[in-house]
């Protein structure tokens, strides 16, 4: 479904194009999106923190990419490498509960960078999913014993010291 | 037993003394009598002359009462989750260990006559030996805590509420030890009816801090209940068992999702942003980003440096700002049996054989709650119920209105 959708952001924005292609080992394709020196392709994962499954598209891309976000502008030729990392939400699956591009290092390992596009664009994601405080209501199930029910609470074990 | 004072008893002198934070050296002095007076008086090879009771009642502060009341029977193995079990805090740990149990004594009392809340905690298959639990484990139990209590991933609004309404005792009062901040159990003989008690630190005002050790005991309560006591007691074990209550605390207070999406920058002042939502501190927030791997560790280095350049390792901004949770339910109990007239403020004072500041501390009660003309407590929201010989009464947040201070400002 996000695949899908993302594959159609060419058509309404001309200046990115989309791609199908094919992994290394022939079984699947992934969407390749790309403006520029900007590569894109996106992952479904359980937790915006979880690193995507291993890929050899992904190593060849982070491979290639400029590994320092913050420092010297890149080189020509280097591309800037991102996961789209997306996943339900976990109590409402029918809703998307995350979605971050997510800069990977060398080894597609671990992330160097991030961008939370529901904090980057907060209006949109409150159209999606706004986050409701719990709130704990000021009710005690407390009441009166009936004085049938009133006891002395034996069972801590009085010792009896006074001899 | 050398005669003095009549069913004096011994072992409720050490314990007011304890409670009081006193020495057997430090109370001798105070009273006058050599150091071996006050351990035969503790250890009842005799007991105190009338002139010297009296001293003891004035100095620890405590009614005639208290001294010749029985004893309670402590379990041989409690599992108290304690901060810290450094030997610098051991002295701070005996007095609110013993302060502890008379809040138990005092909750006893209110339970012969007050039904409280059921306890509704999660009661999860937890090993004996917490190093068989994994960090994932821990977030799993924080995540299923929420799911047993019906919460989804947003801020909770009161988490010391939260804990009243399953059942569990909470109290706040003062530990005067940095790193004790607050402790747990389960308390009660039998493990199927034991109720969580738990003893905020009320030493550090601040909102955030608060509910964090809120969440920490809550860890404790939920995930140690079957830890083998001599784990508490060992210096590594220990550690392990307090990094799982934190990383509990964490992920029970900023959920995984829900914080992550809140999360935009490593930054201090988008933390400091988000505090008002989530109610923790910019500490904790820069712990859970680290702990998620929202963040990396240079990241995580230069927010350290930088919270401290800023000066908030003493105070963060907003504490002062956000409001402290303070238990209610065993104020609700006290104001039930007086409003009820199922007990006099006399009958109190009698049945609980303490000063009334300690009742009033443990049980967040105004301080002259039990003077001999209190002022009187005017409970909004209240409404009753009555079916059948049971009566239930349910009480709305309270408001403590102080006639007497209002008739002299206006006779003033």
């Amino acid at each position: 479904m996000v695949e899908y959708q993302v594959r159609e952001l060419s058509e309404d924005y001309p200046e990115i194009s989309a791609s199908a292609e094919l992994n290394h080992g022939g079984t699947s394709y992934y969407t390749l999106l790309s403006s520029g020196n900007v590569f894109l392709t996106a992952n479904a994962v359980e937790h915006p923190n979880m690193t995507v499954r291993k890929a050899m598209y992904c190593e060849t891309y982070a491979r290639a990419s400029q590994p320092n976000l913050f420092g010297e502008p890149p080189e020509e030729g280097t591309i800037l490498y991102g996961i789209l990392l997306h996943g339900p939400d976990e109590l409402n699956k029918t809703r998307p509960g995350f979605a971050h591009i997510a800069f990977p290092n060398k080894g597609c390992s671990g992330y160097v960078g991030r961008v939370n596009l529901f904090a980057r664009f907060p209006g949109l994601v409150g159209e999606l999913w706004s986050i409701e405080v719990e709130e704990i209501p000021d009710e005690l199930d407390m009441g009166i014993r009936p004085e049938s029910e009133r006891r002395k609470d034996d069972e801590e074990g009085a010792e009896d010291h006074t001899g | 037993m050398k005669r003095g004072t009549p069913g004096f008893v011994g072992a409720r002198l050490r314990e007011a003394r304890e409670a009081r934070g006193l020495s057997v050296t430090a109370l001798a002095e105070i009273l006058e009598v050599s150091r071996q007076s006050v351990s035969q008086y503790e250890n009842e090879q005799q007991s105190p002359r009338s002139e010297v009771m009296v001293k003891i009642e004035q100095v620890l502060n405590l009614p005639p009462a208290f001294f010749s009341r029985p004893v309670l029977k402590r379990p041989e193995a409690r599992r108290i989750f304690y901060r810290s079990m450094k030997s610098a805090t051991k002295l701070a740990r005996v007095r609110v260990e013993r302060r502890y149990e008379w809040l138990t004594e005092i909750a006893n009392y209110l339970q012969e006559y007050v039904s409280f809340p059921p306890v509704r905690f999660p009661r999860f298959d937890v090993p004996r030996d917490a190093r068989e639990l994994s960090w994932e484990d821990v977030e799993d139990f924080a995540v299923r805590t929420r799911e047993f209590w019906g919460l989804g991933e947003g801020p909770i609004s009161n988490v010391v509420w939260l804990f009243e309404n399953k059942g569990a005792i909470v109290t706040r009062g003062i530990v005067e030890a940095d790193e004790l901040d607050a402790f747990s159990e389960w308390h009660g003989w039998q493990a199927n009816s034991s109720t969580p008690y738990v003893f905020l630190g009320a030493d550090k005002e601040s909102a955030p801090r608060s509910r964090y050790d809120a969440a920490h005991e809550l860890g404790h309560l939920v995930m140690h209940r079957n830890i083998d006591p001599k784990h508490i007691e060992n210096q590594t074990t220990f550690k392990i068992i307090e990094n799982q209550a934190h990383r509990f605390a964490g992920a029970f207070l900023l959920p995984t999702l829900a914080f992550s999406n809140d999360f935009s920058v490593a930054n201090l002042d988008a933390f400091r942003a988000l505090k008002p939502k989530w109610k923790v501190s910019v500490a904790m927030m820069v712990y859970r980003s680290q702990d998620l791997d929202l963040v990396g560790k240079e990241q995580v280095r230069r927010l350290w440096i930088n919270r401290t350049r800023r000066g908030w390792r003493l105070k963060e901004p907003l504490d002062d700002h956000l409001p402290i949770e303070r238990p209610r339910m065993l104020q609700r109990a006290f104001s039930m049996l007086v409003d009820e007239r199922i007990q006099s403020r006399d009958e109190i004072r009698t049945a609980l054989p303490y000063s009334a500041g300690d009742i009033a501390e443990l049980a967040g009660l105004p301080q002259n709650f039990l003077d001999e003309e209190p002022a009187p407590i005017s409970l909004k929201a209240y409404t009753k119920k009555r079916s059948g010989s049971t009566r239930s009464t349910h009480y709305g947040t309270g408001e403590i209105v102080d006639f007497r201070a209002a008739r002299d400002s206006k006779e003033g």
